[in-house]
C-alpha cells in the first residue's frame, strides 16, 4: 500500500500554502499576498529517518475552473467513469497552456492524492466555487474541508453548511495561529479519510509530539547554557602597571554589554533553529545591564599570579624556612619560627609586590594591570535573563511556520514568566544560580549545575505548553 | 589516516573540537542528514556515550586531514620526555652535590635527609594543595590563594618554554589540547589543570630516579663514607628516634637498613676536631662501618622520594584521563551530536526548490476616460456580485455617471456559452456605450476573468472604454444587511486591490480601467 499523499487545493489566495507550511515546519514556502504565487506543485514528505509516512502537496489555485467542467462534461460517460474522464482532461491538457494549473493541481489527484479543499472563512461563500468543488467530486478522492479563517470568523457557518454538501469531512484551521495539538489534531483528522491511512498518520502524529518533546530539550539546554554563559562573563584589557584606568572603563563597558547582546542573540537564533525557524525577522529590546559599576581591577604578578596569590606565595615561603628552623630545634621553639617567616615573607611579598612589577625578564614584564568588568552581582540579572529566553521561547514554539511577520520581543509583549514560578522553582532557581556564580568567572559551572538548570527550565517550558492545550 | 579508535582520548577530544568548530558552519539539516544515518548504523548502545562519539569521528572526519589530536599527543610526549630527561638530569646532580665525597668529610646524613625526604615531603604536601579540588579549598583560609599560586610555580608551566620550541603545528595542537586558546578555555580548564600536574609529577619521578641512579652508583663504585654533624644541639639519641621514625615502613622487613644506635654514636662528626670521627670506638679499625648509612638512606630515597611520587604520577595520570573523559563528554555541541546520533529523525520539509512566479506588473497611473453622464453603459455582474439590480443601477449612475442600458450575469454559476453569449450581445449593440464590470474586489482575479476581458475586447473593438469595478465592504462596517440573492459582501485584504489593479493593467489594454466602490456608496 502507497504511503498516504494529500493535495492542497482551492482556489488562489485562500491560504494553501500557508496551511502546508504550517503542518510541514518549513518556513521557506513562499506566502504572498498576490493570487498566482504558487505556479508548480511542492511535495512535502513527512519521513522518520528516511522512511515516508505521508506527503502534503502544495498546488496553485483553480483559474479555469468552470471551463475546465465544461470540457469534462462534454466528455462525460457515465457517473462511473467520472475519474476517467478527468484523467483524459489531464492528459490532453497537459502540454496545452489553457489549463495548465488545472493540470498541475489535478495531477496528484488523480494519482490517488486525498483532497484538502481550502477556503477562506472570513469571506463569504460565492456561486464561482462550485464548479471546482464538483470537479474534485468527479475525482472521487476521499476530501475534506479546510476552513481557513485569515481575517475573521464571519462566514464560518456559512461554509460549513456548503462545504458539508460536497466532502465527508469539514474542520476550521487557521493556519497562523493554529497551535500545535490543533495541528496534530487535523493530521489525525487525515486519517479518517481512508482506513489504511490511519496508522501511518498516528504513527507519524506520535513520532511529531515525541519530536517535539526533543525540540523542548534541546531549546532549555541552550537557554541554560547561554545564562551559564551571561552569568560568567566578563570582559577584562591588560594595562600596563602605570596605565590610567578610567579612560577604558567606557569602552570596556562597552564591549561587556555588545558581549551581553551577542550571546542573547546567538541563543536566540540557536532556539529558532531548533524550531526549523530559519527566516525569523526580531524586532527585539536590549539587555538592560542592571548593575552601574562592575569594574575590577587587580595586578597580576609573575605571569598570573595576583597581589593575593603573591603574599599566600610569599606566606608559603617564609613559613618553609621558618618550619625548617623550628623542625631543627626540634620542635622546642612551639612553631614561632614558622609563624615569623610567614609574617616575614608575606609582608615582603606585599610591600615588594609593585616593584616586582616593574621589572622584565627577556623583555617579559614581572607584573602589570588588568582591568575586568563582570560578571554581573545582580540577583535578579539571571531572572531577567530567564524571563527573556523564556517569553522568546515561548513565542517561538507557538508560531506557525505560516507567519512572515516580524517577531517583537518588547517588554509589552511578553508574559511575565517570573511571576508564575511556584516557590519550589524559585528556590531551584536561586540554588542553580548561586552555584553558577560561584564558580565565576571560568573555571566554568559544573556540568552538573547546567543539567539542573536544564532540567528546570524543560519543566517550565512544559508547563506552558500544557497551558497552550488546556 | 583515519584515527585508529585505541588512539588516547586525549587525541580524540583534540579532533572532536576541532570537529564541532568546522560543524559550526554547516546547518542543522545537513548536519542532521550526515549524522542520524551513522548514529542509526553504529551498534553501541546508546547510553555508551563515549564510544558512539569516537565511532561517528571517524566516520566524518576526512582521512586526508592531518590528525591534530595526534599531533597533540605526540607534542605532549615530547614534553614528558623532555622533562623526564631534565628531571633525571637534576636528580642526578642533586644527588652527586649531595652525596659529593672529596675524602675530607664525609656525607652528611642529615643533609641527604633534609634534600631527598623533608623537602619530598614539603613538595608532596604542596602537591597536595594544588590538586584539592575547590569545594575543599573553600573552607581552608587562604588555600584557594596558595593554590593559584603554586600552579604557576610548578614545574608544570615550563612547558611553555619547551614548547617554543616544536614545530608549529604540533605546537598549535598543543594548545589546542591544554586550553590555551581563550575560546576552549571554559572546556579545558580541568585537563589543563591535571596536564600540568602531570608533568610536573613526572619531573618529580623522574628527578628521584635520577636521583637514585647517581647514589646507587656513587655507593657502588666509589667508597663514601658517611656521617652526621649539625650546629644544632642534637645528640645521637636524638637521631636514633628519627631514624626510628624513618625506618618504621621497613624495619622489620629489612631490619639491616635501621641504623644501629652504635653507628649513629659512631658517626657524629665536627668540624674542629682532628680526626674524623672523634666517637669511634678506638678498636673500631675497619673503616667500612663508615658506609653502613647506605642502606637507610636507600630505603628512605626508595620510600620517602621515589614511592609518593609514583603515586602521584598514578594520580596525576588517572586524574587527567578522567578529566579528559569529562571534558569528551562534555564539549559544546556533544549534546546537540548525541541527539542527532540517537533520536528519530523527523523531516517534514519540501524535497523541490521553490519556483519563481510570474512577474508583478508595475502599477502605472492610467488615462481616465471620462464618460458623458447622459449615456448608457452595459453593466456585467460577474460572478454574482450580490447587489440587485437597482443597487447595481444606482451605484453606476451615481459613481459613473452611467445610465444601465442592461445588466448581464457572467462568470459564477453561469456557463462559458453563457459568458460568449455576454460578449455576443454586447458585440452586437451600440459600439460607443461604454461597459462596466462589477466585481467581487475580495476574490482574486482568475484567469477565467481575463479570458472575458480578451474575449470582450475582441468583440467590441479598440477605444471603446471598459470599466472593472471591484466592490468591497468598508471596514468601518464590519456587516452589511445581506443585499440582493442572500449574497454578503466582504472588506478587502491588504493586496486584493493591488492584485486586481495587477490584473488589468497586464492586459496592456489602455481603454480598461479600473474603479474601486464599496458597497456603502450609493
Amino acid at each position: 500500500m502507497a504511503e498516504p499523499v494529500f493535495a492542497v487545493v482551492g482556489h488562489p489566495n485562500k491560504g494553501k500554502s500557508s496551511i502546508v507550511a504550517t503542518l510541514a515546519h518549513d518556513d521557506s514556502v513562499r506566502i504572498a499576498p498576490r493570487p498566482g504565487t504558487t505556479v508548480r506543485c511542492r511535495h512535502y514528505p513527512m519521513t522518520i529517518d528516511g522512511q515516508l509516512m505521508y506527503t502534503v502537496v502544495d498546488t496553485p489555485g483553480f483559474q479555469r475552473a468552470r471551463r475546465a467542467l465544461a470540457w469534462m462534461k462534454q466528455h462525460e460517460t457515465s457517473s462511473d467513469r467520472h475519474l476517467d474522464v478527468v484523467k483524459t482532461f489531464v492528459e490532453t491538457h497537459r502540454p496545452v497552456d489553457q489549463f495548465v494549473d488545472e493540470c498541475e493541481l489535478l495531477g496528484p489527484v488523480i494519482e490517488g492524492a486525498g483532497i484538502l479543499y481550502v477556503v477562506d472563512g472570513s469571506r463569504p461563500y460565492g456561486e464561482e466555487y462550485e464548479a471546482e468543488m464538483e470537479i474534485l467530486r468527479w475525482t472521487g478522492q476521499p476530501s475534506m474541508g479546510l476552513i481557513n479563517p485569515i481575517s475573521g470568523e464571519d462566514h464560518i457557518d456559512q461554509w460549513k453548511a456548503a462545504l458539508a454538501q460536497h466532502f465527508k469531512i469539514v474542520r476550521v484551521f487557521n493556519a497562523i495561529t493554529a497551535p500545535f495539538h490543533k495541528r496534530l489534531d487535523l493530521l489525525r483528522a487525515f486519517g479518517q479519510l481512508r482506513e489504511e491511512w490511519r496508522h501511518p498518520l498516528s504513527q507519524a502524529v506520535d513520532s511529531l509530539e515525541t519530536d517535539r518533546a526533543r525540540r523542548h530539550s534541546l531549546a532549555a539546554r541552550t537557554v541554560a547554557e547561554m545564562i551559564a554563559d551571561m552569568l560568567c562573563l566578563t570582559v577584562t584589557k591588560a594595562l600596563t602597571s602605570e596605565a590610567d584606568p578610567e579612560p577604558h572603563k567606557p569602552a570596556l563597558t562597552q564591549r561587556y554589554q555588545d558581549e551581553l547582546r551577542r550571546r542573547e542573540r546567538q541563543g536566540r537564533e540557536a532556539v529558532e533553529q531548533i524550531h526549523d525557524m530559519r527566516k525569523l525577522e526580531r524586532d527585539e529590546g536590549d539587555v538592560v545591564l542592571i548593575d552601574d559599576d562592575l569594574f575590577k581591577q587587580s595586578q597580576w604578578y609573575l605571569w598570573g599570579l595576583n597581589r593575593k596569590q603573591l603574599v599566600a606565595a610569599g606566606a608559603a615561603g617564609g613559613g618553609v624556612t621558618g618550619g625548617l628552623i623550628d623542625a631543627g630545634l626540634g620542635g622546642s621553639t612551639f612553631l614561632v619560627g614558622t609563624a615569623i617567616g610567614v609574617a616575614i615573607g608575606s609582608t615582603l611579598a606585599w610591600l615588594g609586590a609593585d616593584r616586582l612589577a616593574k621589572f622584565e625578564i627577556l623583555k617579559l614584564p614581572l607584573g602589570g594591570k588588568q582591568l575586568q568588568f563582570g560578571p554581573t552581582t545582580n540577583i535578579n540579572f539571571p531572572y531577567v535573563t530567564l524571563g527573556r529566553a523564556l517569553a522568546h521561547y515561548d513565542l517561538v514554539a507557538r508560531r506557525t511556520h505560516a507567519r512572515r511577520d516580524v517577531m517583537r520581543l518588547h517588554e509589552e509583549t511578553r508574559p511575565s514568566w517570573i511571576d508564575r514560578l511556584s516557590t519550589e522553582q524559585r528556590r531551584a532557581l536561586e540554588t542553580c544560580f548561586r552555584r553558577i556564580r560561584r564558580n565565576a568567572p571560568p573555571p566554568p559551572p559544573p556540568e552538573e549545575v547546567c543539567d539542573d538548570l536544564t532540567e528546570l527550565i524543560e519543566a517550565l517550558i512544559a508547563d506552558a505548553d500544557v497551558q497552550e492545550v488546556t | 589516516m583515519q584515527p585508529s579508535p585505541h588512539q588516547p582520548l586525549l587525541a580524540h577530544l583534540v579532533d572532536l573540537v576541532d570537529q564541532m568548530e568546522r560543524d559550526a558552519a554547516l546547518d542543522e539539516q545537513t548536519l542532521r542528514g550526515r549524522d542520524r544515518p551513522i548514529g542509526k548504523a553504529l551498534t553501541h548502545p546508546t547510553n555508551d556515550r563515549r564510544t558512539q562519539i569516537i565511532a561517528w569521528l571517524n566516520q566524518v572526519r576526512d582521512s586526508n586531514d592531518p590528525s591534530r589530536g595526534r599531533q597533540a599527543v605526540q607534542a605532549q610526549h615530547l614534553i614528558n620526555l623532555v622533562l623526564v630527561i631534565v628531571g633525571l638530569i637534576a636528580g642526578g646532580a642533586t644527588a652527586a652535590g649531595v652525596f659529593y665525597y672529596d675524602g675530607s668529610h664525609p656525607v652528611n646524613v642529615l643533609t641527604v635527609l633534609a634534600v631527598f625526604v623533608g623537602l619530598q615531603w614539603l613538595l608532596l604536601f604542596l602537591f597536595v594543595l594544588t590538586v584539592l579540588p575547590r569545594r575543599v579549598l573553600r573552607w581552608i583560609p587562604g588555600a584557594e590563594s596558595v593554590q593559584q599560586a603554586l600552579r604557576v610555580l610548578s614545574p608544570g608551566p615550563l612547558q611553555l618554554f619547551i614548547a617554543r620550541w616544536l614545530a608549529l603545528e604540533r605546537r598549535q595542537a598543543l594548545a589546542a589540547a591544554i586550553g590555551r586558546e581563550r575560546a576552549h578555555q571554559a572546556l579545558y580548564h580541568r585537563v589543563r589543570k591535571w596536564a600540568l600536574v602531570r608533568w610536573s609529577q613526572a619531573f618529580a619521578l623522574s628527578f628521584n630516579i635520577g636521583a637514585l641512579a647517581v647514589c646507587l652508583c656513587l655507593i657502588a663504585f666509589k667508597d663514601l663514607a658517611f656521617g652526621w654533624s649539625t650546629t644544632l644541639q642534637l645528640k645521637a639519641g636524638d637521631i636514633h628516634h628519627l631514624t626510628n621514625v624513618l625506618t618504621a615502613p621497613w624495619s622489620r622487613i629489612l631490619p639491616a637498613a635501621h641504623p644501629p644506635p652504635v653507628l649513629i654514636e659512631a658517626t657524629r662528626y665536627f668540624r674542629l676536631r682532628d680526626g674524623l670521627l672523634p666517637h669511634a670506638p678506638v678498636d673500631t679499625t675497619d673503616p667500612s662501618v663508615l658506609g653502613q648509612w647506605w642502606p637507610f638512606l636507600v630505603l628512605c630515597m626508595v620510600c620517602y622520594g621515589l614511592l609518593p611520587r609514583l603515586f602521584t604520577v598514578v594520580l596525576a595520570r588517572w586524574r587527567f584521563a578522567t578529566a579528559v573523559s569529562h571534558a569528551f563528554l562534555h564539549a559544546p555541541g556533544v549534546t546537540q551530536l548525541l541527539d542527532r546520533l540517537n533520536r528519530q529523525w523527523v523531516q517534514t520539509q519540501a524535497i523541490e526548490p521553490e519556483i519563481e512566479g510570474p512577474p508583478t506588473h508595475t502599477i502605472e497611473s492610467s488615462a481616465s476616460h471620462d464618460t458623458d453622464s447622459a449615456q448608457s453603459g452595459w453593466v456585467i455582474n460577474w460572478s454574482g456580485v450580490p447587489l440587485d439590480d437597482a443597487a447595481v443601477e444606482q451605484i453606476v449612475g451615481q459613481r459613473l455617471g452611467l445610465n444601465v442600458h442592461a445588466i448581464l450575469n457572467a462568470g459564477g454559476a453561469q456557463s462559458p456559452e453563457q459568458d460568449e453569449n455576454v460578449v455576443r450581445e454586447i458585440a452586437s449593440g451600440n459600439t460607443s456605450d461604454p461597459i462596466v464590470i462589477l466585481v467581487k474586489g475580495w476574490e482574486p482575479p482568475m484567469l477565467e476573468f481575463t479570458d472575458l476581458l480578451r474575449d470582450l475586447r475582441e468583440g467590441i473593438g479598440a477605444a471603446r472604454v471598459v470599466t472593472v469595478v471591484t466592490t468591497v465592504q468598508p471596514p468601518e462596517h464590519p456587516s452589511l444587511p445581506p443585499l440582493a440573492k442572500g449574497g454578503r459582501f466582504a472588506s478587502a485584504h491588504d493586496g486584493d486591490e493591488l492584485a486586481w489593479q495587477q490584473a488589468i493593467q497586464s492586459m496592456g489594454d489602455p481603454w480598461l480601467t479600473h474603479r474601486s466602490l464599496n458597497a456603502e456608496d450609493d
